[in-house]
């Protein structure tokens, strides 16, 4: 108990000794963890906005009037990709056009016999895998024909593809500046203590004695900079859903609410918390290696 | 706790012998000089005993620890054991004379209450107490070099180890560190000192151990400094 609370007491010295230095890397680590949420909320709306315009694209199959629709749905669904399959009769094809024609649906009657053949409307469960299964569908004796917007389905994949390794890349970047700065804060700290530290390990203090001031010193810089970055990017996000929702509503980007929040915590506090110590340790372990290794 | 030193040798690398195979056994409450002219390994000697080095060869025993072989875990548990006084005193300069001694007790886990208990009667014992609140820069060196000794006994360790603890002191403070390890001693403490001052190893006689070069020449029983012929 005792021990605690000594390191608690040295984890508060450690933070206020060097207060210009605390609170540079608090808000560095802000600015670094602004960066990574952002990212993250910037994907989860394109995400969001895609997979909606991903669940609009269907693919039209028409069947060989000689084969049995019904019979033909559970072997389409067993095809991967397929998320959704739907059946059009040629009755209800033939009622869909008549509503599109509206005053010119009496063309139709001209025809006489139903010209329209049997189809089947899919939807896949990602853009990207519409060629694959088109392709499939076609390889099918019983499909006649395959009709699909292929153009959109590639952009959509591409957009979608664009926007993850973007997002990758911005955070590899800022979780690396965040590194950097949390194991010099640290480096820092270790350093203008060193002969303390030296002392404490001659007179009999246990390395984990010694370097649990620094690993806190860590999580809280990390976790101060996550809860910051939160607090703000929550704020933010549900300013700039409400205005473009307002300006682009057919886009539909879904509201903040709670997981958006509590999925920020875990990637930002919880991340900041984890860097904060993994940064320190590493910082603190190399000195006190080197402090007690005997010549 | 017994001191037990066989065949020891230290090479620095590449091949600088600092100590070679060097056999001492020291009794549990004994006294000990280590003397010797300055580079023939006294301060070796020690480090070996406190772990701060390892020997390249031999066997160095300390009560239950085998040095040789000690990982790092054993040996902060093992330094709870034994206090040491630095040639240079190794105080912190920006904590007050109380706290550099608390806080060897602090490092060791040991209840607020007990470390103002036994920080107060150390500093005390060793005529410090009313400059508990001074830092060690605003001490003379007599003071100095005393709470140097305060923060090594205040752990009670069993054995205690100094490095030239009354090397830059003049005649009368030197002799008033002395009474303080004598008395610590005399309460079972396994004091080992090493030094160059002859009125002192003259005055108050002990055991003497004597290296040169690197190799133990002369194990005394109440011995003198310069015996064998060197000053």
């Amino acid at each position: 108990m005792a021990t605690i609370r000594y390191i608690l007491r040295d984890v508060f010295r450690l933070l206020f000794r060097h207060w210009g230095l605390t609170i540079l890397t608090w808000v560095t680590m802000m600015a670094v963890f602004l960066a990574v949420g952002g990212s993250f909320l910037l994907t989860s709306c394109a995400h969001a906005v895609v997979a909606k315009l991903a669940g609009d694209l269907t693919i039209e199959a028409y069947i060989a009037k000689e084969f049995e629709l019904e019979a033909l749905k559970p072997k389409i669904e067993a095809i991967p990709h397929v998320k959704e399959v739907t059946l059009v009769t040629p009755e209800s094809a033939l009622a869909r056009l008549k509503e599109l024609l509206g005053e010119q649906a009496q063309v139709v009657e001209l025809l006489g016999e139903n010209p329209l053949p049997p189809s089947l409307v899919l939807q896949v469960d990602d853009a990207s895998n519409a060629d694959v299964v088109a392709q499939t569908l076609r390889s099918l004796p019983e499909i006649e024909d395959v009709v699909y917007a292929r153009e959109a389905a590639n952009r959509l994949a591409r957009l979608n593809a664009v926007i993850r390794q973007l997002t990758i890349g911005i955070i590899a970047v800022a979780i690396m500046i965040g590194i950097l700065i949390l194991f010099n804060t640290v480096r820092i700290a270790v350093y203008s203590r060193r002969e303390e530290l030296a002392v404490m390990l001659k007179v009999g203090a246990t390395p984990t004695y010694v370097a649990m001031p620094f690993l806190l010193q860590g999580v809280i810089l990390g976790g101060l900079g996550g809860i910051s970055a939160t607090l703000i990017l929550t704020r933010a996000y549900t300013v700039f859903v409400k205005h473009i929702n307002r300006l682009l509503p057919f886009l539909m980007v879904p509201e903040g609410g709670t997981e958006i929040f509590i999925q920020l915590v875990l990637l930002l506090v919880g991340g900041g918390m984890a860097l904060g110590w993994i940064c320190s340790w590493i910082a603190t372990s190399r000195h006190i290696r080197d402090a007690l290794r005997p010549l | 706790m017994e001191i037990r030193i066989s065949g020891a040798s230290k090479i620095f690398k590449p091949d600088i012998v600092a100590l070679e195979d060097i056999y001492i056994t020291v009794r549990p409450g004994e006294f000990l000089y280590l003397v010797g002219p300055t580079g023939s390994g006294k301060s070796t000697l020690l480090r070996l005993i406190t772990g701060e080095a390892r020997p390249t060869r031999g066997q160095i025993t300390v009560g239950p620890f085998n040095l040789r072989k000690m990982g790092w875990g054993a040996l902060s548990y093992y330094r709870r054991y034994v206090g040491v006084v630095f040639q240079d005193f190794k105080l912190l300069p920006h904590l007050t004379a109380y706290e550099n001694v608390a806080f060897a007790l602090e490092a060791m886990g040991i209840p607020p209450k007990e470390i103002r208990v036994k920080t107060g009667e150390v500093l005390d014992r060793l005529g410090l107490w009313r400059r508990r609140f001074l830092h060690p820069p605003q001490l003379s060196g007599g003071e100095q070099q005393r709470l140097a000794i305060a923060r090594a006994v205040v752990k009670s360790p069993s054995l205690l180890i100094a490095d030239e603890p009354t090397g830059n002191l003049d005649a009368n403070t030197a002799e008033g560190i002395m009474d303080i390890l004598l008395s610590i001693n005399a309460s079972g403490t396994t004091v080992i000192m090493a030094t160059h001052n002859q009125y002192i190893v003259d005055t108050y006689r002990a055991r003497v151990v004597e290296l040169r070069m690197g190799r133990m020449t002369r194990d005394e029983e109440k011995g003198r400094y310069g015996s064998y012929g060197y000053n």
